[in-house]
């Protein structure tokens, strides 16, 4: 299993800090950044790389997209741009869906890191920009020339240099410049910040590069996730399942898993088409699922790096909606790339049916536009999560990010920066899906716009038809909805909110596991205590009766 | 003897042992005592040992002008969840916020984590119909009559003792909070109220709100055991001062204690850290890693210059492997360093993997490990070193506590071997490595998250557990250097002697540079001094007349967190000292776009900055240096060599004899080869073959291990 030169103490304390370094570079990012989405949200991502472009060490709280997109992102700039053509002092820049994150509004940032005249390393940083232009935050795209500024794989730095043409053309495109360039500056600042981090670390330990590093990296952990491959029962698992689309459409993804021997292979032959809407998937985001998938399930406590991708192949068909190809809009990819995970899981289940977790609630990220209270720009993305699904042995959390890894935003931050008030933010009863391990429960959130002006919310919302299933007989979680003064409207599209008017979101619960004939009457007990399921939930679900001073006492 | 003078003393209250240290700066002798802690009533070993002590030294309470005290008691409360039964008011709409917590995952990939849970359950909270907007302004009034109905049927129905109040924007105006804290006070007076604008002016409601619970939670327990205290210092002819210490190694009097227990959370492993900095001062060299391993818990941190870092989050009690994330937030000044549940006196046990943990549990004091014969039926590291023979039967003299290597191979027999099929010393083998596999990982795990390459940073041993674990720890770390100070095991207490009295107090002012004037600059620090002064001033002004060590000049530091206008985190500023508060004001911008492009490389000279927290920190220097005094106890006319144990060896699955020298009676320049055993009260250093073990000029053991690797 040993395939490097160096010793494994030494490699053991480099590793932890190239770690290290990916996490002080993602969180140089998230500090330094202008927009709510990123420092509060961590919309974000850090990867470093070795010399020949493979990724060795991650920010710990990257996005999981993102350090997944980043993999194939950096091959595709270095076609571009070979390494022979960079000079010290370049950085490059693109938000092109196909070779970044699968839409516009990611921007990925790519800096060469040089030692004594070589290249020895590259650090990528990926962020979540405010706007890119177009129509805005839209589902209704119907072509990716309509959703905004593309920026092609450029130099936004040349020896050190800006590149000031392409930041006016960027000024010039997007609704919001001042943070939009701000935030780039961040990523850049981040990447540059790893290059010299990356430099002292070499100094410190008197190397001239970390190739032997990458090696053993690479080759431990590939050995790990292969061990772990080898364990799991051969065959080819197939599964499938609904998502809701636009105009009460539904479309089907499907997948077929083959384990064969340390290897797996996944397609998704059997997936719908694309849409004339938003929410088109290019193959590069749907990979990056595929590799967090199967990351949860083989070696979810060894850091990532390259080694989880190299066991596996992704396969889709062409133009199906998990393959979408240019100019297709993408804007909204995340509304059914965020399924490919527990579509995956529930063809995993049939082979593994104690290590997956029944189907997240997943979340929901608001994107609001208007002016405020003093006459400046509103443009902000307000974040909410769902429960997450139970697994054998463990119930599922309330109100947590599944599959993506967004933050909350305090209540107070967002008020004092949108004047949009937060009226309440509350667990929903009984939106978990109960089971013997019950799903997490989801949440009700109601905003107030007190900007004095009309704002239009933007929404991609999913779970508004299908709920997240629950696992081995499990019960399935609750659906997510959006109202407006009280009045249900379509979870996908463009709404106004008016002055004064409350804005409220209901997140969806995650499926439960087992039957939940089985669960034990006293964590029935402590659910209801605790404000997870209500008096009439225990009864239904669980056939539990709340003595009566259960309910003067405690409610 | 009729000693008369500046004594200075020392308490540091741990989960298993309470330490006392005296200093005589004539004499330049240093006294110290340890005996079992009463967790059921700290007052009582606290008195105790107090006046074993002073009469071990002659001395009478009266000629004791400062106690510097430590003390566990509220992060244990946190930790094993025995605080007070705690209310929580919060702002209607907002009851969940506590559950609801961060929303994001600590970990990625891991779908197995594990959260803490919240000190009051949803039962005990009730939501206020109140509003005040983020500018401040008050939108919907507060009904006092509504505060005192909620309140009355938390008493009624849950018999809570104590209550947080939460509101929503209070960090922007505290007038709510502060209506509905007056109206329970007064309605209620045997209710501790503890208010989160109060706690922590500081923006986001989830952190500020957490913390504020943990101080509620722990208010009347710390409350009555520290008026008890004074109480009995006072009658027994006690005149001088009572400081304790906080998180970030400052001490405070004891009103500002009793008001802010969450800011004790971290009082113990702040005194260690101040101990660490006084070896420094002694041993130039490159930075020490402190390891100060007690009964219940093991801290470890960086110490540069003498002085740990400062931070102003933290986590208490981590539920999940060790990881940032999984334990409850909490925002005070503390110093940067780690915790971990494992500890001479944590339980030994079989996890659900069917392999050997140790931790979190405890057996704390009482009836504490098995093999001191009061009740333990648990085994712990402790009965695991003493039948491995690293401890002889009176290590543990103070307590007049014999330890029985029979009842320490009884209980692992009864509670291991079982599961383990091995022999009683091969698993107490496994325990004492599993310990040190538990701090070498949250060594390396510290040490990742903060850039640090702990192989060029020398380990030093505080803690009573320390010494028997530190050179196995070194080696599987690659670790060069480790050094044992005199008396490790009442580490704390000696670092208690050298806190500096001092208190920093913060506030949450947002405001643009463009808006701020010279003189409400100047305003805004003037206010924040005059708000810190009386807190502070009796103690300064008790200080110095009593001291004459210092000019007794407070010395002010002032910081700000400042940001570019439209970003969510600051940076901290320190303000250089010596200069106007104009040229002060004048050199802001430059200030802020050079320490900003030093962090982030990068700087926008357009952009406007703003101010958002408001810091102020005034120090009266460190009451006593104890780096010259010499312990009491040492003898060095006694002989060193004191004879034989036998000692079990992994390697050969049985015992073989090591010497046993005894500590006090070493000489500086002395040299020793391992393997050894050098013994003080209360720890026992373990020192393996080939380490080299030099006593140097302060008397501190520095060793040198031999290899890395497991020995």
């Amino acid at each position: 299993m040993k395939n490097h030169s160096i010793d494994i103490i030494t490699l053991g304390i480099i590793w932890d800090h190239l770690i290290s370094i990916a996490d002080e570079i993602l969180l140089a990012l998230v500090r330094t950044s202008f927009s709510m989405t990123v420092r509060e949200a961590w919309d974000a991502g850090a990867v470093i790389f070795d010399r020949s472009g493979r990724p060795v060490a991650q920010g710990s709280q990257s996005t999981p997209a993102f350090t997944g997109t980043a993999f194939y992102t950096i091959e595709k700039l270095l076609d571009i741009y070979p390494p022979d053509s960079l000079e010290d002092g370049d950085v490059i820049i693109t938000n092109d869906p196909w070779i970044g994150t699968g839409h516009l509004a990611d921007v990925s940032v790519l800096k060469p890191v040089f030692r004594s005249g070589s290249i020895i390393g590259f650090v990528m940083t990926i962020s979540h920009l405010v706007d890119v232009g177009g129509r805005g935050a839209s589902v209704s795209s119907r072509e990716i020339f309509e959703e905004g500024l593309l920026i092609p794989p450029m130099k936004i730095y040349r020896r050190g240099q800006i590149n000031d043409a392409l930041l006016g053309i960027i000024k010039g495109n997007v609704r919001a410049p001042e943070q939009v360039v701000g935030d780039i500056m961040a990523n850049i600042s981040g990447a540059h910040a790893g290059g010299i981090k990356l430099n002292e670390l070499l100094n410190r330990y008197e190397l001239e590069d970390f190739q032997d590093i990458a090696d053993g990296i690479i080759s431990q952990s590939e050995a790990a996730v292969r061990e772990k491959i080898l364990a799991m029962p051969d065959g080819v698992y197939h599964n499938q399942l609904e998502a809701e689309t636009l105009d009460e459409q539904t479309i089907t993804l499907a997948c077929s898993i083959e384990i064969k021997s340390d290897s797996v292979g996944i397609d998704f032959a059997g997936t719908g088409p694309c849409v004339p809407y938003a929410i088109n998937v290019p193959l590069c985001y749907t990979r990056s699922w595929c590799a967090y998938t199967l990351k949860c399930l083989t070696t979810p406590t060894i850091p990532n790096n390259l080694a989880n991708v190299l066991p596996l192949e992704v396969t889709a068909p062409e133009d199906c909606i998990l393959n979408a190809q240019h100019p297709a809009a993408t804007l909204g990819r995340n509304t059914v790339g965020w399924y490919v995970v527990p579509l995956l899981m529930g063809a995993f289940a049939k082979a593994l049916p104690e290590a997956v977790q029944a189907e997240p609630g997943m979340a929901t990220a608001v994107v609001f536009n208007g002016t405020m209270r003093n006459g400046g720009k509103l443009l902000d993305q307000y974040f909410a999560t769902g429960g997450i699904g139970a697994m054998a042995g463990l119930d599922g959390r309330p109100t947590t990010a599944a599959p993506t890894n967004c933050a909350m935003i305090s209540s107070e931050i967002w008020e004092d920066e949108t004047d949009v008030a937060v009226l309440e933010r509350r667990i929903l009863p009984d939106s978990g899906g109960a089971g013997q391990f019950r799903g997490g429960p989801g949440q009700q959130v109601v905003l107030k716009n007190n900007t004095g002006h009309p704002i239009m919310l933007s929404l991609f919302g999913l779970r508004t038809a299908f709920p997240a299933k629950g696992y081995a007989g499990g019960k399935d979680g609750g659906l997510r909805a959006f109202k407006i003064n009280n009045k249900a409207i379509v979870g996908k599209g463009t709404h106004t909110l008016p002055a004064g008017g409350l804005f409220t979101i209901r997140e969806a619960g995650g499926g439960g596991f087992g039957d939940p004939g089985k669960r034990a009457r006293e964590k029935t007990c402590r659910d209801y205590e605790n404000g997870l399921i209500t008096s009439a939930g225990a009864k239904k679900d669980y056939g539990v009766d709340m003595p009566k001073e259960h309910d003067k006492q405690d409610r | 003897m009729n000693k008369t003078g500046q004594f200075q003393l020392g308490i540091d209250i741990g989960g298993t042992f309470t330490d006392f240290s005296l200093s005589d700066p004539e004499s330049h002798r240093l006294y110290v005592h340890k005996q079992p802690s009463t967790p059921d009533n700290p007052l009582q070993s606290a008195c105790e040992g107090l006046s074993v002590l002073l009469s071990k030294a002659s001395v009478q309470l009266g000629a004791v002008s400062r106690i510097t005290h430590a003390t566990t008691l509220v992060a244990n409360a946190v930790l094993e969840r025995k605080g007070d039964i705690t209310g929580m008011l919060c702002t209607k709409g907002f009851m969940s916020i506590l559950d609801i917590g961060r929303e994001q995952r600590y970990e990625l990939y891991d779908m197995r984590i594990e959260y803490p849970a919240h000190l009051v359950p949803l039962p005990r909270r009730r939501e206020i119909d109140e509003r005040v907007n983020s500018k401040g302004e008050i939108e919907h009034d507060l009904s006092e009559q509504e505060i005192l109905d909620a309140v009355q049927e938390l008493i009624n129905w849950h018999g809570i003792s104590s209550v947080a109040v939460c509101f929503i924007n209070s960090y922007r105006n505290p007038v709510h909070e502060r209506r509905a804290g007056d109206s329970i006070s007064r309605e209620f007076p045997g209710i501790a109220v503890s208010t989160s604008a109060d706690v922590l002016p500081s923006i986001r409601e989830y952190e500020r709100w957490t913390t504020t619970v943990i101080n509620a939670y722990t208010q009347s327990i710390f409350r009555t055991y520290l008026s008890e205290l004074d109480a009995w210092l006072k009658d027994n002819g006690f005149s001088g001062t009572l400081h304790l210490l906080v998180s970030d190694g400052a001490v405070v009097n004891i009103d500002t204690a009793l008001k802010y227990p969450v800011r004790m959370l971290a009082s113990g492993s702040a005194a260690a850290a101040l101990r660490c900095g006084q070896i420094n001062q002694s041993n130039t060299g490159s930075e020490l890693f402190m390891l100060d391993m007690g009964g219940t818990t093991t801290k470890l941190g960086i110490i540069r210059n003498g002085k740990a870092q400062k931070r102003y989050d933290t986590e208490v009690g981590l539920v999940y492997r060790h990881k940032a994330g999984s334990g409850l937030p909490v925002t005070i000044p503390v110093l940067d360093l780690a915790e971990i549940a494992a500890g001479g006196g944590s339980i030994a046990g079989i996890d659900q993997r069917g392999v050997l943990t140790v931790g979190p549990e405890s057996m704390g004091a009482t009836p504490g490990p098995a093999c001191f014969g009061l009740g333990g039926e648990k085994p712990t590291p402790t009965d695991a070193n003493l039948l491995l023979g690293y401890y002889g039967t009176d290590t543990f003299p103070e307590g007049e506590l014999t330890a029985s290597p029979g009842l320490a191979k009884q209980v692992i027999n009864d509670s291991l071997s079982g599961s383990l099929a091995t022999s009683a010393p091969h698993i107490a083998w496994g325990i004492h490595e599993t310990v040190n596999e538990k701090v070498s990982a949250s060594i390396k795990n510290y040490s990742a998250q903060r850039g640090i390459d702990y192989r060029e940073s020398r380990l030093v041993a505080c803690g009573g557990a320390a010494p028997a674990h530190v050179l196995a720890v070194a080696r599987k770390l690659g670790i060069k250097t480790v050094i044992i100070p005199p008396a490790s095991g009442v580490a704390s207490a000696i670092g208690l002697l050298a806190a500096p009295v001092s208190l920093e107090s913060l506030r949450t002012y947002r405001i643009a540079l463009s808006e701020l004037s010279p003189e409400d600059f100047n305003t805004r620090f003037v206010e924040l001094e005059n708000a810190i002064l009386p807190v502070i001033s009796p103690v300064i002004s008790h200080t110095i007349s009593h001291e004459d060590e210092t000019n007794g000049k407070p010395d002010i530091v002032r910081r700000l967190d400042m940001r570019y206008v439209g970003q969510g985190f600051e940076l901290e500023i320190n303000l250089p000292c010596g200069i106007d508060m104009k040229s002060l004001y004048a050199s802001l911008p430059d200030l802020f776009h050079d320490t900003y492009e030093k962090h982030f490389f990068t700087r926008f000279p357009d952009r406007n900055m703003e101010i958002i927290n408001w810091k102020t920190e005034i120090t009266v220097a460190g009451a006593t240096s104890v780096g010259n005094c010499i312990l009491n106890d040492h003898k060095t006319d006694a002989k060193a060599l004191t004879g034989v144990r036998n000692v079990y060896s992994h390697k050969d699955n049985d015992y073989v004899e090591w010497p046993v020298y005894n500590r006090y009676a070493l000489r500086q320049g002395e040299k020793f080869t391992g393997p050894l055993l050098i013994e003080e009260r209360a720890s026992t250093a373990v020192i393996y073959e080939d380490d080299i073990v030099d006593v140097d000029d302060r008397l501190n053991l520095v060793i040198t291990p031999a290899r890395a690797g497991t020995p």
